[in-house]
């Protein structure tokens, strides 16, 4: 099981990398400071600046007060975990699955695998609570508001 | 005076009221569901109310805003399950009143007077107190702006859950995604590489939805894996208030909607603060304690008088200063943006009408959310029994066609996507999530006021200390900032 003090120096190292490469990549628009005001650079390398000290501070307190973050645990691989997971892959696989078949073929079999992965297993349900979604989203959002929905990749 | 006949001629119309009604019982479904917030019902709808467009949007914003916040309570009295964090301290007293007392009617009607009381209230206050603000808020030039705003960042993540060190690396990197794009003042694109997507900057919706729509739906999946849904009946007998229970609670009514406004006034506070120090209060307040915890009337009419009442209150530094009191208001704040108002000082003379609709949209709002909550609370507690299981796939597709139909734009449904995901784990870690949104809101208006400061200073930093207004607002945010530092002192100070 993780705990939060490897997390805390996980959330410092990223942070520290993120940080870094902020305040370098705005040295390079300019961070002089002119009559005409400061560089493009100036403000984001500020904030670069800013999350490399919150990092180095997080590393510190981390290691400071190791003891006591190791005996807080932070749950990563329990069975509910692996089910939000899933629903991640799920919800990815969506996002993907819209753009190429389109909205609605895609929503139907999303709605549909989702509720069997959070264990609903009465299919007449199912079927009932996704037409009715998607005649809602159809009638509200396609006709009333006129909501442009993706279309399938081979409908232009 | 003209504008407010103005204000009203334009907001009263049977689409607007129409659209008030249908937000408010959207707003009091989302908070009657544990585990949808306030916020995420104000992120998934915000899109819809933007297509719906000008006032009719900004008025669906604040039913759902009113409607949430009210919602929290029906199953914090009936479950003990308080929809929204702010309604906790009602299971304390609604929870013994409904089920051991068996007046589950008489909980939730002290609950819905009390709640239409507090946001009635407040509302009065904002619509007193806000041009007063306004007009001293008018002296302020580009350092004070920026001190405010760094103010305002600085509380909001040191008061928020998580961790204080962890909220400002958030926080700051929401400050950085809003300088993402062409720099207005160089013309230069920064942090684009070469992607006309990134050159526009990220847009703050997908972002939005991401972190407190898809993220929720993540937790909920956690937390309601291997629970079996269990479908509950309730005999609501009557709902309408009687004149005892009235007499008796005024007196806490008015002091917790006082508290509660003042609460809200303070940037990164929330419901769940307010209504916690009001039940503390209405508990010092009483002759009899006794009863407190069994089934007092006072407990129920403190907190929700108190979490309702810092709507108006958190209104008012986010109308005339432009700074977001928490997570909801920040969302209203950027909705605001969205449909072209500008809030902050020059909004009261500018745009006029508009914030008068305002103020007459959250009265209304108030009042509508009650006759619902006094005439449809039967209904409203069926819903809460709708399972999770139906409700999360319903979400994500919202939050689908949400953020798709902001603009049209498949790159926004993959930051949405990136968005949740890196939520999830951020909830994991103890991050606070609210300081991403206020970074990105309150980015431009920093940066564009350093910016400014320094242009008008010939870039000597000294300006920020040599106005007392700005130098007062910075000191607050570092004295805030570092409170994990010196707090254990304190605390052991006052201990020995």
């Amino acid at each position: 099981m993780a705990n939060m003090r490897n997390c805390n120096l996980l959330v410092s190292v990223v942070t520290g990398i993120v940080g870094a490469l902020i305040a370098t990549t705005s040295y390079s628009y300019g961070i002089e400071v002119t009559m005409y005001g400061p560089g493009a650079g100036f403000w984001p390398f500020f904030l670069g600046l800013s999350l490399l000290i919150v990092a180095a501070v997080l590393l510190f307190d981390t290691i400071r007060n190791s003891g006591k973050y190791v005996l807080e645990p932070v749950v990563l691989s329990n069975p509910g975990n692996i089910a939000a997971y899933h629903m991640m892959a799920l919800v990815c696989g969506y996002g993907v699955t819209m753009f190429v078949i389109g909205f609605y073929p895609s929503t139907f079999i999303f709605m549909f695998a989702a509720m069997y992965m959070l264990g609903l297993r009465n299919y007449k349900l199912m079927l009932a609570v996704v037409l009715l979604f998607l005649g809602f989203i159809f009638l509200v959002f396609t006709q009333l508001l006129n909501i442009f929905l993706p279309l399938p990749f081979f409908i232009d | 005076m003209e504008s407010i006949i103005d204000a009203l001629v334009q907001l009263v119309s049977f689409t607007n009221i129409a659209l008030l009604i249908l937000s408010t019982a959207l707003g009091i479904f989302i908070g009657a569901m544990p585990g949808l917030s306030v916020n995420m019902g104000l992120a998934l709808l915000f899109p819809v109310t933007f297509k719906v467009g000008g006032l009719g949007g900004i008025i669906m914003l604040l039913g759902i805003y009113c409607g949430a916040i009210y919602g929290g309570s029906i199953t914090a009295i009936l479950l003990k399950t308080p929809g929204t964090p702010a309604s906790a301290a009602t299971t304390l007293d609604g929870y013994p009143m409904a089920i051991t007392n068996g007046q589950p009617g008489r909980a939730l009607s002290i609950s819905t007077t009390a709640s239409t009381f507090g946001g009635v209230f407040s509302t009065f206050c904002l619509i007193c107190c806000a041009p007063l603000l306004a007009m001293v808020a008018l002296q302020f030039s580009k350092p004070e702006y920026f001190a405010l705003a760094i103010f305002g960042i600085s509380m909001i993540t040191s008061v928020s859950p998580g961790s204080i060190v962890k909220g400002i690396i958030g926080c700051i990197i929401g400050l950085w995604i809003a300088t993402i794009g062409t720099d207005a003042m160089s013309g230069l694109d920064r942090f684009a590489f070469d992607s006309l997507y990134l050159k526009g900057g990220v847009s703050f919706m997908p972002i939005l939805i991401g972190l407190f729509a898809i993220t929720q739906v993540f937790i909920n999946v956690e937390d309601n894996f291997g629970k079996k849904y269990e479908k509950k009946d309730f005999k609501i007998d009557n709902v309408l208030p009687s004149m005892a229970d009235f007499s008796l609670t005024l007196p806490t009514l008015v002091r917790s909607s006082c508290i509660g406004t003042f609460i809200g006034c303070v940037p990164g506070t929330g419901g769940d603060i307010s209504s916690w120090i009001c039940y503390n209060q209405a508990k010092t307040w009483a002759k009899d304690k006794s009863q407190f915890g069994k089934g007092d009337p006072r407990g129920i009419a403190a907190s929700e008088s108190g979490n309702n009442s810092i709507v108006g209150g958190a209104f008012i530094p986010m109308l005339t200063l432009g700074i977001p009191g928490d997570g909801a208001t920040a969302i209203i704040l950027g909705a605001l943006m969205v449909h072209g108002i500008q809030p902050g000082p020059m909004l009261f003379t500018n745009n006029a009408v508009d914030v008068y609709m305002i103020f007459i949209g959250m009265m209304l709002a108030n009042i509508v959310m009650g006759a619902m909550g006094l005439s449809l609370i039967k209904l409203f507690t069926k819903v809460t029994n709708v399972p999770m299981v139906i409700l999360l796939p319903i979400i994500v597709v919202m939050a689908m066609i949400g953020t798709y139909s902001y603009n049209n734009s498949v790159p926004d449904v993959f930051v949405m996507l990136g968005a949740g995901l890196i939520g999830y784990f951020m909830h994991k870690f103890d991050m606070g999530v609210p300081g991403v949104i206020i970074g990105i809101i309150l980015g431009k208006l920093a940066e564009e006021n350093f910016t400014g400061s320094l242009m008008m200073s010939d870039g000597s930093l000294s300006i920020f200390v040599t106005s007392p207004i700005c130098f007062v607002f910075l000191l607050l945010a570092l004295v805030s900032l570092l409170s994990p530092m010196y707090k254990p002192m304190l605390k052991s100070l006052f201990k020995s």
